[in-house]
């Protein structure tokens, strides 16, 4: 009997693996929909409404806050809730 | 213990080998899913809209979704990569785990809706989770591809160690 060539297994192995993906997708089709009716945390929700809403909260927020991030700089005094307290640290009352 | 073997131990090879940055890859995901998912449990909580018991929903939840990071690193190795540089192979790998995760997630909402059996929920849950694995796969192919280069590196300095597939 011949030995299969390196390139066979390894494409028989590749195959294989592709198979093994195509059914899990497969499997997806009747699980996701069942799954995120059973566990979603309160009832008539939808669990993946809430990670997607979830997701666009926190995009909407990074996208707020990166294009103000170029204009920022140190500050050159320190914040008014500071600025009692450090006047307090340097005066001679102390 | 020399400084080779130190090294040796910390090889990326090790810890990426071919079963192990599916798994890794299948980690990182249900991390990101499972991450938004107890922000949004603590929301409800603290509104009292959701028992504690819920929050196993979320981690249940988030390690199958996930699970869509296999494929995509799959569809991602298909694609050879050739350049020396490991910034240039993490961008290409961003980009081509990007694009086989938009397919996987896009693929998935068309068969689910076809079956009738999905919402927006599920549309919306794949837009997301599809390309979010793909970038992921994208990383730790990236971190398995550097590994291999420095052994075949390490091998043509004359090390003599046979680099690990």
């Amino acid at each position: 009997m011949v030995e299969p060539t390196w390139r066979v297994r390894l494409l028989r192995r590749e195959l294989l693996q592709a198979a093994g993906f195509a059914l899990l997708l497969a499997l997806f089709v009747p699980v996701l929909p069942r799954l995120q009716r059973d566990v979603a945390p309160v009832r008539g929700g939808n669990v993946a409404l809430s990670l997607a809403g979830e997701a666009r909260d926190l995009a909407h927020r990074v996208g707020a806050w990166l294009p103000s991030l170029p204009e920022w700089n140190l500050p050159t005094e320190p914040p008014e809730s500071l600025r009692s307290w450090l006047g307090a640290l340097h005066s001679d009352a102390r | 213990m020399n400084a080779k073997t130190a090294d040796d131990a910390r090889a990326p090879r090790a810890l990426l080998g071919r079963g192990r940055a599916y798994f890794f890859s299948w980690l990182l995901s249900t991390f990101a899913v499972v991450a938004l998912g107890l922000f949004d449990f603590s929301k409800r909580r603290l509104a009292g809209q959701v028992e504690p018991s819920g929050l196993f929903g979320y981690l249940l939840f988030g390690a199958f979704v996930a699970l869509l990071a296999l494929p995509a690193l799959f569809l991602l190795r298909i694609v050879p990569e050739t350049s020396v540089s490991s910034a240039v192979r993490l961008v290409r790998r961003l980009f081509f785990g990007f694009l086989s995760g938009l397919l996987l997630g896009s693929l998935l909402a068309a068969l689910i809706a076809a079956a009738g059996k999905g919402d927006d929920g599920t549309l919306q849950v794949l837009g997301l989770v599809g390309p979010l694995s793909g970038l992921i796969a994208g990383f730790v192919d990236s971190i398995a591809l550097d590994g291999r280069a420095r052994d075949a590196r390490d091998a043509d300095s004359g090390g003599g160690d046979a680099p690990a597939g």
